[in-house]
This record gives structure tokens, C-alpha cells and sequence, in this order.
């Protein structure tokens, strides 16, 4: 698998192998060096211009360096491969002048990757990434001391947050706006028609739902990126990438407007280059790096039964129900229930049961940036404990990563903010278990836990959800 | 080609609107292009009832160069909407649209009466303002504005006030962005092809355009030519 490709490491292999592993201590170094460079505001190479090429303060954009992060559309996954690249060219090119760095170290140097997702001990940061100096004393450059405090108590977050059913199950890469394609909705498909456009699931959890679990810096995507814990984060998005396609998950075409749109970057050597989804689908052959661990994990009952029948008909989804008034979510629990009639349109002319079912929770706005992520549930019974996270009728998550910029008009990077499940295999499986009513049903929202000890998320204002709308395929 | 209508039809739930558009752009170039006889049945219309010719003038230019931008919003609304409800939604949201610039033209046309003739320079003072305008951050917050669209009740007609609300709100976003070129509009008349061309391209670009700020300079260099040209020699 390696073709002589460098191996991006898990980090907590890395870390079970040795503590203060030296590819750890050499990405601390070398973060040190870049963050020396932030003297020059002009250095392209610095840690604050990395970070900004991601985002600048009050979603302002300076093209075509910086302010450009792609989310919300199926550019997030090969604009982040872009960006990881030529950030860990210029690291590695930094920890190759730092002599404290032994040579072997420098030769196998690739960026880490956080998998959080690969056991419950996984779930909190390593002691490299919490500790406040390192070992000579001096202050460790990666640790930010403004993240959530659990997690900088190296407390877990919810392993909901990093779960993988929702963002390993689509079939398709895109699919119709208002589905789930895995690597979202198209920017320019018909007519522009974007305003709401549907992220993968995998860009919602976990990636939104990890970066507001770490909060902080990272909670924010104007300053995620001065939070080490943002590229071994991305690192793993990126292989989840992998793994979708190892388990049968094909790109769009390369020479598609997905495959040709041009983004801008810096190299190790401050000159300016170009970056394209075709350019980097190919991480060994283009890109000189590999994964450690590319193996599709057990996604359990429910991702099964998606791969034993994946048909996706043609025809698009249709709304059989939706709320009447905008729903508010707090720091509890919250059910609402809404009415659902039957299909009319292709949905139903083909008879029986809808072959996908969507839940949409659509036009999500909120106050200032709350720190929450919600847990979804469809038909949960009263007496059972959303903390402890009933899978029979669990949905996804709603992660509220990026919601500072919904709504905004002084800025061209404002967008909403949707989240669309495919809730089929949920549907079937209550149906079986007689937990399906076809004519009315009740949507559960319970904010994530943190820690040890749930902490109440912080919220400065409740957090509304426009509408909440169910659909049939 | 029936199943490939038929797979359109579902995709498209704004095709109807769209037509409607491609008719108005018919009518209105159908007078520069369809020679003497057509040219004499249009100058006709007007002389016999100058009003009513007017107004059905300015609708059917607002319908041809505003309705395609704001298709995408329409179909935004339609597809989330009830299967039984989406050319409903289509029509309500793109009639109050059409509304706004309706009351827009009277308004604009009142106030022509009210002023008696128009100096020849008016023309190219209104477009050379509506060249400024496109460079002031105003004008892209409009833009950007017209891209919020609400989430709506299913059904009912609570779901049609709320349609039309949106149209409403959607065409009082485009009436802040576009005023100065629409006002030029006014002043050149719907027989003016070219210039109704030129800003029905430049409206429809920066509605459509993911980043539409990016257009700012291209845009406000395209009218002040419309501008120059426009000068009477």
C-alpha cells in the first residue's frame, strides 16, 4: 500500500508506542518554528497565515490565499486535502532545519492523525496536546489553554460526536441537494441553486461535531487552524476520505467542475501554487503519503443493511411533512412532534414504501456560537435517557460548527445551515419493532455531553431551527 | 424523450417559470426583430392606450430580466415544498416578486408624469449612478440578502402567506440592489433591447455568481460604458 509513500500515523498508536513519541515532539517543534514566523504578517509560511488561509476574523477573504475554506459543498473534503498538503510540506520543510530533530525523525516525518473514532479511550486528546510545557520546561506549542476545559482535563467527549454510520453511509459522492451525497451538495449545480446546501454527512460528524467538542479555537473557523489538534483532526477527515473509497466509494470525475476549480496555496519555498481535487485524488502517486489505517470499521446493523440494498432511485425527494413554527433548542432536552401525509408525487406513482426516507432539520440559526452539538432522535420514548444514547433510535447529530456566518450579508462567505439524514434502515427498523407511526412523528434534540460530568453547554441564546422536514424517495 | 420530459419536469419544479421568461424575452425582442409590420403593430398598442401599454410594457421587461435570477429561489422553496404545492409556491413567491418591481414601475412612472419631460442627460446620470452604486458595499449586502431564504409552513394558507412573504422580502433585497439600474430602465424604455439586455445580464450574473462581490468592477465598468454610449451626441 505504501509505494514508498510516507505513512501519516494515528497519533495515539504513536503515543502507546512511546510518550512525547518523537514525531509528536518533532510537530511541536515545528509549530514553535512556524509560530516564530508569524513576526512577518506577509510570511506565507507562518503559523497565523496557515491558519488564516482557513479562515480570517469576522469571515472577512483575502483572495485567493486567504479566508477560503470550502465547507458546505462537496469542494470540503479536496480543498482540505489541498490545504493539509502544502501546510505539512511547509511543517516538514521547518522541522528539516531544527537540529534538535534527529535524522530518522525528519525522514519519516508526515502529519499524525487524531482517530478518535478507533475505541472509547480514543476519544480525548493524548498528554502531548494537554500538557503545558514540555519536558526542558518551556511552554509546549500544542497546547492552547482556551479549549473546552474537559478535554483539556484530557476528559473524553461524546462518543457520539465521533461516530462514523452517518459518514461512511452514503453510496454516492453527490447525489440530488436535498439527499446525502458524501461529499455534498455541488456549488454551481443547477442554476447556482446552493442557498441551502446540504454538507456530506462526514462534514458534519465528525468534523463539526469534534471541532465544537474541542472548542475554543477550534471551535472557530477564523482561528481553528492556530490549534495543533485542527490538523491531525483534518488528517483524519481526510482518511475517512480513504477509507469511503476503500469501501467502494467513487470521486466524481476529475475533469468535472469538481475535479478543475483552482485553489491557491504556498509552498515550503513562499511561492505560489495551484491545488485541484484531480490533482490530489491520488495521495500516493500525487501526493507522497499514505495512511496507517485505511480499514473500513463495523459500522454496525444499520450501515450493513445500506450496503446489502443501496438503490437510490432517480427521482428527487419529496416532503410528506414538516413543522408549522420554527422550533427553539436549549440546554436540555427537546421533543417535538410533527404530522406527516403521504407521498404524491414519484414516490408514491411507484407504490409502497418510499425507498429512502430524509429527516431535514433546515434553516438552523442561533446566537452568537454556541459550543452544542445536538444528538437526533426519531421516536424516543419518554422514559428512555437520551445520555445514554438509545441506537435504536438514534439519527445523527447536529453540529452547529460554522453558524456564526448563517445569515450574514457582509460577507460572500455566508451560507445556511442544513442537516439531512437518511434515516431508511432507522424507519425499517422501527417499523419492525412497531416504533413507527406513518402519520405523525416525534423528533428528539439532546445537546452532546463533555467530560466526566455533563457540563451544560453554553449557550448565549437559544438556538432556532426553522423547520424540521421529513421526506420520501 | 416522454421519459426524459417527464424526469425534467420532476427536476425542474420552476420549468414553468422559466418559460414565462423565455415568452417575455420573445414579446419584447419581437418588435426589433420581426421588421416593419410588427414594429407598426407595437407603436400602435402605445398610441391607442399609452397607459395601459406602459404598464404592460414595464411588467413584461421586469418579468424578462428579473425573473431569471430569481429562479433558483423559487426552485429552492418549491423543492421543499409539498410534491401538491410546488407550482403553487412558484408562482406565489415569483407573482409577489414581480409585485415588488410592479410597484416599483408605478411609483418610477408617477413620478414621471408628475416631472413632465425628461432632460436628455437624465439617462446618463441615472446609469452612471447605478455604475457607483454597484461599487458600494450596500449593494452586495442587497445581493447577498437576496440568498436568506426562510424555511416555510407545509401547508395551508399560512404556507401562502408565507410564500409570498418571501417573494415579497426577496423582491424588496433585489429592489435595494438593482434600483438605480431599473430606474435607468425606466428612463430608456422596454424598446431599448440592448440596454434591457445588457442589465438584465449584469442582474442575472451577479444573483447567480457564488461570490457575486467578485463582480463589483466588472459590473460598474459595464454600466459606465452603457453610460458613455448612452451620452446624446
Amino acid at each position: 500500500m505504501s509505494n514508498g509513500a510516507r505513512v501519516r500515523r494515528d497519533i495515539w498508536k504513536l503515543e502507546d508506542e512511546q510518550a512525547w513519541h518523537p514525531i509528536t515532539r518533532a510537530y511541536a517543534l515545528g509549530v514553535r518554528e512556524l509560530t516564530r514566523r508569524n513576526d512577518d504578517p506577509d510570511d506565507p509560511t507562518s503559523w497565523a497565515w496557515q491558519a488564516q488561509i482557513h479562515g480570517l476574523p469576522d469571515f472577512a477573504q483575502d483572495p485567493p490565499y486567504r479566508g477560503q475554506c470550502q465547507h458546505f459543498c462537496f469542494f470540503f473534503l479536496p480543498w482540505h486535502r489541498c490545504y493539509l498538503h502544502w501546510f505539512e510540506r511547509i511543517l516538514r520543510a521547518a522541522i528539516q532545519g531544527i537540529d534538535e530533530i534527529d535524522a530518522e525523525t525528519k525522514a519519516a516525518w508526515s502529519l499524525p492523525y487524531w482517530n478518535y473514532s478507533g475505541g472509547a479511550d480514543r476519544l480525548r486528546l493524548p498528554d502531548p496536546f494537554i500538557e503545558e510545557t514540555l519536558d526542558d520546561g518551556t511552554a509546549n506549542p500544542l497546547f492552547v489553554d482556551v479549549r473546552r476545559p474537559s478535554i483539556n482535563r484530557g476528559e473524553p467527549m461524546d462518543a457520539l460526536a465521533a461516530g462514523l454510520a452517518e459518514a461512511l453511509a452514503p453510496r454516492r459522492y453527490v447525489d440530488d441537494p436535498l439527499a446525502v451525497g458524501f461529499g455534498g451538495a455541488p456549488v454551481s449545480n443547477h442554476w447556482g441553486d446552493n442557498a441551502n446546501r446540504t454538507p456530506g454527512p462526514v462534514e458534519g460528524t465528525p468534523h463539526g461535531a469534534v471541532h465544537v467538542a474541542v472548542a475554543g479555537l477550534m471551535g472557530d473557523p477564523a482561528f481553528a487552524g492556530l490549534d495543533p489538534v485542527f490538523w491531525m483532526h483534518h488528517a483524519n477527515i481526510d482518511r475517512l476520505w480513504e477509507v469511503w473509497r476503500n469501501d467502494g466509494g467513487e470521486n466524481p470525475d476529475p475533469g468535472s467542475e469538481w475535479g478543475t476549480t483552482e485553489f491557491h496555496f504556498h509552498d515550503e519555498n513562499r511561492n505560489p501554487v495551484t491545488c485541484t481535487a484531480a490533482a490530489v485524488v491520488d495521495m500516493p502517486g500525487e501526493l507522497g503519503y499514505t495512511y496507517e489505517d485505511t480499514d473500513v470499521p463495523d459500522t454496525g446493523r444499520r450501515g450493513r443493511r445500506r450496503r446489502v440494498k443501496p438503490d437510490i432511485p432517480d427521482n428527487p425527494p419529496e416532503l410528506v411533512g414538516a413543522t408549522e413554527e420554527p422550533v427553539e433548542l436549549g440546554s436540555g432536552r427537546s421533543d417535538v412532534e410533527m404530522d406527516v401525509g403521504r407521498a404524491t408525487g414519484p414516490a408514491a406513482r411507484r407504490g409502497g414504501d418510499p425507498e429512502r426516507v430524509y429527516l431535514a432539520v433546515e434553516g438552523i440559526e442561533a446566537v452568537g456560537r454556541p459550543d452544542v452539538t445536538y444528538a437526533v432522535y426519531l421516536n424516543l420514548p419518554d422514559d428512555e435517557d437520551p445520555d445514554d444514547a438509545p441506537e435504536a433510535f438514534y439519527v445523527g447529530n447536529v453540529d452547529l460548527f460554522g453558524i456564526e456566518a448563517v445569515g450574514r450579508v457582509d460577507t460572500d462567505a455566508a451560507h445556511g445551515l442544513r442537516r439531512t439524514f437518511d434515516i431508511t434502515e432507522l424507519v425499517a427498523e422501527l417499523r419492525e419493532e412497531g416504533g413507527w407511526d406513518a402519520k405523525a412523528i416525534t423528533v428528539t434534540f439532546s445537546p452532546l455531553k463533555h467530560g466526566y460530568d455533563r457540563e451544560e453547554p453554553d449557550l448565549p441564546g437559544p438556538v432556532k431551527v426553522g423547520r424540521i422536514g421529513l421526506y420520501y424517495r | 424523450m416522454a421519459a426524459a420530459l417527464q424526469r425534467a419536469r420532476r427536476r425542474l419544479a420552476e420549468a414553468g417559470a422559466a418559460a414565462v421568461a423565455a415568452l417575455a424575452w420573445l414579446r419584447l425582442l419581437a418588435p426589433a426583430a420581426g421588421g416593419e409590420g410588427v414594429r407598426a403593430l407595437h407603436d400602435e398598442a402605445h398610441a391607442a392606450a399609452a397607459l395601459a401599454a406602459g404598464a404592460a410594457g414595464w411588467v413584461l421587461m421586469a418579468v424578462a430580466m428579473m425573473l431569471p435570477g430569481a429562479l433558483p429561489a423559487a426552485r429552492g422553496l418549491a423543492v421543499t415544498a409539498l410534491w401538491t404545492r410546488r407550482g403553487r409556491t412558484v408562482a406565489l413567491f415569483l407573482g409577489a416578486y414581480v409585485g415588488v418591481w410592479a410597484a416599483f414601475g408605478a411609483a418610477a412612472y408617477a413620478a414621471l408624469a408628475v416631472a413632465g419631460g425628461v432632460p436628455a442627460l437624465l439617462l446618463p446620470a441615472v446609469l452612471a449612478l447605478a455604475a457607483l452604486w454597484q461599487l458600494t458595499d450596500a449593494k452586495w449586502r442587497a445581493v447577498r440578502s437576496c440568498h436568506l431564504l426562510p424555511t416555510l409552513p407545509p401547508r395551508g394558507r399560512k404556507a401562502d402567506r408565507a410564500c409570498a412573504a418571501a417573494g415579497m422580502r426577496y423582491g424588496r433585497s433585489c429592489l435595494t440592489a438593482c434600483w438605480p439600474l431599473m430606474a435607468a430602465m425606466v428612463l430608456a424604455g422596454h424598446a431599448s433591447v440592448g440596454l434591457t439586455a445588457l442589465i438584465a445580464a449584469v442582474v442575472t450574473a451577479e444573483k447567480l455568481a457564488a461570490r457575486p462581490s467578485r463582480l463589483a468592477a466588472p459590473t460598474a465598468a459595464v454600466v459606465a460604458g452603457a453610460a458613455l454610449i448612452s451620452i446624446p451626441i
